[in-house]
Parts: C-alpha cells; sequence; structure tokens
C-alpha cells in the first residue's frame, strides 16, 4: 500500500447505536485513511461488530452519520448462505446482484483452491467454506472490504492459507477494515491499529508501533488495561 | 425490473428448496389418483365392497388435503412472517435492494404455491370423480370452475391482502420515525379491517373489490418505494 493512495475512505461522525437501551457505540467520531488494513481490536461486547455493521451499512447508526467513499464488500459468515446452496450458486448470486463482482477471478480461484463448483456448501468443512467467503468477498471490485473475525477457530495451516489469500488477492489501494483478536497471526498484516474502548476509539500506525519494540499485542493490552 | 426478476429468482429458488418434499408428494398423490383404473362392479357396489382399494383414494387424498392446506393457509405465513421478522436475510442485506419490492416479490412467488395448491386439490377432486363414491365428499368441494375460481381468490388474493397486514406490522419494527410508524399503524388497521369485512359479509363482488383494490394499492406502492 503506497501514500498516494492514501486519503480519508470512512468518515464517522458522533455515532451512536445501541440495542434495548443498552448503548454499544457512544458518540463516536474517527476517519480511517485508505488504501490500508487497519485492524479494528476491543474487548468482547465492546461494539467491533457493530461498528462493522453500521460502516457496510447492514444497520443504521440511532445518532449519527457514517460516510463511506464507494461501495463496500462485507465477508459473509457460511451461515449466511442459503441451505440449498452450492459453490456455483454463491458466485451465481454474487453475480446477480453485484455488478462489481468478478464470477471469472471467483471460478479461477475456487479451482486454484480445490473447490468444486458442484459442492453443497453446507456439506464443506470449515475451512472451505472460509476460503469461499473470502475468495466472494474479494473479487468485488471495491475500494473497502469490511471483515468480522476471520480465521476465528481456525487451526494454524488455515490461518496461514487466509492470509496467502487475503495478500495475493487484495486489489492495490483498497482499504480492509478487519476485526479481529488474532494478532499474532493478523498482526503482521496491519497497517493501522484501531481499538475501540469504551471512551473511543485510539487510531495508531502499526508501523510506529512496531518501530517503539512492542508488539501489536503488546500495545493493544497496554491501551485495553 | 432487472433487480426485481433477480429477486424473484432467488426467492422462488428459496421456496422451491423450502418444499421440496410437499410438492414431490403431492404430484405422487395426483399421478397415482389419475392412472388407477376403475375396477369391475365398484359402480355397483357403490364403491363399499372393496374397502382396500377404497383405502387406497381416501389415504393419498387426506394426505393431499393437509398438505394443499399447509401450503394454502400456514406456509404463506411462514414464508413471509419468517423472513420478516429479522427483517431480512444477511446475505441479502449485504446486496442493496428495495425492502418493499422484495416484499411485493415475496408475496407474488408465494401466491403461486398457494394457487398451486389449490389447483391441485381441485384436479383430485376431478380424478376422483371416475369413481363417483363418498370418496370425495369429505373434500367438500366439487369441480365446477366457479368454485374453483372462488378459492383461487381466496388463495391468492386474500392471502396478499393478510400479507399488506403483516408488511405494515414489519415497518412499524423497523421504522423509528413515528409519523411513518402512525401511518404504518393506521393502514395496518384499515387492511385488516376492510379484509375481514369483506370475507365477513360474504363477499360478492364489493367484498373482492375491496381485496383488490388493497392489493393493487400495496404493489403500486412497493413498486414505488
Amino acid at each position: 500500500m503506497t501514500a498516494e493512495h492514501e486519503g480519508i475512505l470512512i468518515q464517522i461522525q458522533n455515532v451512536s447505536k445501541g440495542f434495548e437501551g443498552r448503548p454499544v457505540l457512544r458518540h463516536l467520531t474517527v476517519s480511517f485513511p485508505s488504501g490500508r488494513i487497519i485492524g479494528l481490536l476491543g474487548t468482547n461486547g465492546i461494539g467491533k461488530t457493530t461498528l462493522l455493521s453500521v460502516i457496510g451499512g447492514l444497520m443504521e447508526p440511532d445518532e449519527g452519520q457514517v460516510t463511506v467513499t464507494g461501495k463496500s464488500a462485507w465477508l459473509p459468515e457460511p451461515e449466511n448462505f442459503y441451505p440449498f446452496f452450492r459453490v456455483r450458486d454463491a458466485i451465481q448470486y454474487y453475480r446477480d446482484f453485484f455488478d462489481d463482482f468478478d464470477a471469472c477471478r471467483a471460478d479461477q480461484l475456487c479451482r486454484e483452491y480445490g473447490l468444486e463448483a458442484s459442492q453443497k456448501i453446507a456439506r464443506m468443512s470449515r475451512g472451505q467454506k472460509e476460503r469461499l467467503c473470502l475468495f466472494l468477498t474479494l473479487c468485488r471490485n471495491v475500494p473497502l472490504y469490511l471483515m468480522d473475525e476471520p480465521a476465528a477457530g481456525f487451526d494454524p495451516r488455515l490461518k496461514r492459507d487466509m492470509v496467502k489469500i487475503l495478500l495475493e488477492n487484495l486489489r492495490e489501494g483498497s482499504t480492509v477494515l478487519v476485526a479481529t483478536h488474532l494478532l499474532r497471526d493478523l498482526g503482521e498484516l496491519l497497517d493501522t491499529v484501531a481499538i475501540l474502548t469504551e471512551n473511543g476509539i485510539v487510531l495508531e500506525d502499526a508501523d510506529a508501533i512496531r518501530e517503539t519494540g512492542k508488539s501489536i499485542e503488546e500495545y493493544y493490552l497496554e491501551v485495553v488495561q | 425490473m432487472r433487480e426485481i426478476k433477480t429477486v424473484a429468482k432467488w426467492e422462488l429458488r428459496m421456496r422451491l428448496y423450502d418444499n421440496r418434499i410437499i410438492w414431490p408428494l403431492i404430484g405422487a398423490v395426483l399421478v397415482l389418483h389419475a392412472l388407477l383404473p376403475v375396477p369391475k362392479g365398484w359402480e355397483s357396489s357403490g364403491g363399499m365392497s372393496l374397502s382396500g382399494f377404497s383405502g387406497l383414494l381416501t389415504g393419498p387424498s387426506l394426505l393431499l388435503v393437509l398438505l394443499c392446506l399447509y401450503q394454502i393457509v400456514l406456509y404463506p405465513s411462514i414464508s413471509l412472517l419468517g423472513d420478516m421478522g429479522k427483517p431480512w436475510h444477511v446475505l441479502e442485506q449485504m446486496a442493496c435492494r428495495s425492502a418493499a419490492r422484495t416484499a411485493a416479490v415475496r408475496i407474488f412467488v408465494t401466491f403461486f404455491f398457494s394457487a398451486a395448491a389449490v389447483a391441485a386439490l381441485y384436479l383430485d377432486s376431478w380424478f376422483l370423480r371416475r369413481f363417483w363414491t363418498a370418496t370425495t365428499t369429505y373434500l367438500t368441494i366439487t369441480a365446477d370452475v366457479p368454485d374453483m375460481l372462488q378459492m383461487l381468490w381466496f388463495g391468492g388474493v386474500a392471502y396478499p391482502v393478510t400479507a399488506l397486514a403483516a408488511w405494515q406490522t414489519a415497518c412499524l419494527w423497523f421504522s423509528r420515525k413515528w409519523p411513518r410508524r402512525a401511518a404504518g399503524a393506521v393502514l395496518f388497521l384499515l387492511a385488516l379491517y376492510l379484509h375481514n369485512l369483506a370475507w365477513h359479509i360474504g363477499a360478492g363482488v364489493s367484498g373482492f373489490a375491496a381485496d383488490a383494490v388493497l392489493t393493487a394499492l400495496f404493489f403500486v406502492a412497493a413498486v414505488k418505494l
């Protein structure tokens, strides 16, 4: 990712969101730069998924404004697919609904990684399903990819695979906002760290953290504690 | 129009999957009753002397009636309200589409299942007429065209009006603006009142017209929204 791509991609102004009277996001204001892989970190229940959903347009904020320059692609969970879906149905669904979807690329990636078009998604292994979800997301030509805890619960080999697929297929200049706890596995990927706390969000350049000799995980623990 | 066609395609596929067991069963009963030859002596005995054969008529017919009633009465509610409660599947939320238009497509697609179930009941009744016995009387329907049209109207038109009420209820759930809530509540009550009134007074042309106007209004609103 080069500096020339950098600008403001996501602007969040005074956004609040709660569920059944319980506030989750409180008057959050932050801007995310473009062309970077941003790790959205925070303790369980702090509102990472809610923030991603609000940015992705899956939820409306109770108040405040979210501005995203261009479209975004959300990494689906395998459970989001209809029960009758085969690999080819999932690709066709994306082709039908998303003008920016590159179906040829998706077919090619599926073949490369051993996913057959006729395979029923419900009968695939967890790793295969996650791979397919990642292919479908990355084959959309959008400036922003939103990922909520990808590779959670994976064995080390699958995690390495996910990182490899992500690095090989991410379009230059695009931004990834990834909510994760897997700092040891995905920490090296991050350009920017965004730590969501009860008092707001702490944004820091990942290289600046590394230059201090700390790992992303150590920095995160410092902020949270 | 392209969006409506695409939504209709996937909505139909989902519903075909939902009913993947029911319709082959209905088809099997119809084929059985269509192909059964009338046994010798059946007419003179009034159908009473061959109780085993009589069972071949009544058993599957009862199954068919139960399945068709499920399709006409229960499935539309399950199909519509089940989807609207969330209100939308995550996969659908990702693909931006008009919620009202999707609801209209859902009602239209589900209507075909209701109408086909009514048609199946009449078709079975027509096949059973060859046996002229009391076997068909438990259905309390006759295979005349006006009666069938009335049933189709009930299954096909009365249902969308109920769905309109359901849609208004859904609007109440996911709209936070009080004028829209109030308008939704008034429309919901009005739709239910007119619908119930139309069927309570024995319908006739005015009852049908009330349902038709409500349904047309809903579809126009859905396409415009």
